[in-house]
């Protein structure tokens, strides 16, 4: 009886073994937002860090011309700005002083290359070259001169893997700029974003920008996050949902700044 | 021993291909995944231990190495589907030739099928969008790429 029992267990061998690694994996699934997974995401990415670096030189050879070109229009354009800015600065801290304003917060930032954006046909995270050595921590928020990327999640000693905006799971306080409205930003299996839960009788424009809400942990204040493309009637006809349109290209982004800390 | 080598050297040069490429190759989010074309070889060269423990392994590395915000999800994926290629293991010359290319296909269509359906979870998308925006593309893409290179490099020795 037993002997028949071995012999059958023997012969299946095949099928319990794909059972147990199924279990497993779905065990580390469903362990996704543990410290330690994180920890152990972080550990290897730092080992295979060397996959990425070939994509690193040849993006760096083939956009080093014409980064320079646009480094010098840049310069010469900024240079012409900066001397209307200072002059708006100036009158800025006059009218504060005179309306007694604190001091409006800035940010530490860190600057950082991207050097992955994710090997499986879903993208929804990219890998960045720094890490606990440089002092970032998880939900660090990730941005570029353009807006929100997203935030950190697993953290190397020098690689961070970031969950960026096209996550299904990410989500964003978020507010209009123009009606000052504000709402939770999600992403929409299109490329675009949704904010839900408008109240109906809001007025929001389309081209409006929306920015953060400065309500998170996370993000800081006033991070352009998009624009409105368009703003309809929820199903149940109680709210108003806004389409935004991310401010971040993320299939080209190559460098990002990591804020860790708002002074 | 040769043919473990064999298998890691190709290991590095899938990930350096899906790396390097991969970026350049997305269109509308889609992107071929070079990584399971390579289980899928291993599966038929191995049969089904191998094929499933490969591709556990094999898709571990994969979502470690900072890609995508689900580790174990690409393990699990293509634990499936290294098992799946292990079933077809020297039945090539013995299955009608549309039947056999119908179930490598269904194989794949598996491997995106449990890839989506666990990154929309919870998402209000219906089966046949997902399946027609994500799915089905993903399927035709990564499929044309692994018909391709099995044409030029036939799987390992069956």
């Amino acid at each position: 009886m037993w002997l028949k029992v071995i012999r059958f267990l023997i012969d299946l061998y095949e099928y319990f073994l794909l059972i147990l690694l199924v279990i497993i994996s779905l065990s580390i699934l469903m362990h996704n937002e543990s410290p330690q997974i994180r920890v152990l995401q972080g550990e290897i990415s730092d080992v295979f860090a060397f996959v990425h670096y070939p994509r690193i030189w040849i993006n760096e050879l083939s956009n080093l011309m014409d980064e320079n070109q646009e480094l010098k229009e840049e310069n010469l354009r900024l240079g012409l700005l900066n001397a209307q800015l200072k002059e708006s600065y100036l009158e800025n801290q006059r009218l504060r002083e005179m309306l007694n304003f604190a001091d409006s917060s800035k940010l530490t930032i860190i600057p950082a290359e991207v050097v992955n954006q994710g090997t499986t046909p879903l993208f929804n995270s990219i890998l960045i070259n720094v890490g606990s050595e440089q002092g970032i921590l998880p939900n660090m928020a990730v941005i570029t001169n353009k807006g929100i990327v997203g935030k950190t999640v697993s953290v190397g000693r020098k690689n961070t893997t970031v969950q960026i905006f096209l996550d299904v799971n990410f989500r964003l306080g978020v507010k209009f700029q123009i009606s000052r409205e504000y709402g939770i930003m999600r992403w929409r299996p299109n490329g675009l974003a949704e904010v839900r839960e408008i109240p109906k009788t809001a007025v929001i424009y389309p081209g409006e920008k929306v920015l953060t809400s400065g309500y998170s942990e996370i993000y800081p204040a006033n991070i352009q996050v998009g624009e409105v493309v368009d703003v309809r009637q929820s199903a149940n006809n109680l709210f108003q949902i806004a389409t935004v349109r991310p401010s971040v290209n993320i299939n080209s982004i190559e460098e990002v700044f990591v804020v860790l800390a708002e002074n | 021993m040769r043919k473990a080598l064999l298998i890691i050297a190709f290991s590095l040069l899938a990930i350096l291909i899906q790396v390097l490429f991969g970026p350049w190759m997305t269109i509308r989010e889609i992107r071929p995944d070079f990584l399971l074309i390579l289980v899928l070889f291993v599966g038929r060269s191995e049969g089904k231990v191998g094929g499933q423990l490969y591709g556990f392994i094999f898709g571990l590395i994969a979502d470690a190495i900072g890609l995508g915000s689900f580790v174990g999800l690409s393990a699990l994926a293509k634990t499936v589907a290294g098992f799946g290629a292990g079933l077809l293991r020297k039945r090539r010359s013995r299955l009608n030739p549309v039947l056999f290319h119908g179930l490598e296909v269904l194989i794949i269509a598996i491997h995106f099928t449990i890839i989506y359906m666990v990154n929309f979870k919870g998402i209000e998308i219906s089966f046949q969008l997902l399946f027609l925006q994500y799915i089905l593309p993903s399927i035709l893409y990564t499929g044309l790429f692994y018909f391709i290179i099995q044409y030029f490099i036939p799987p390992f020795s069956e």
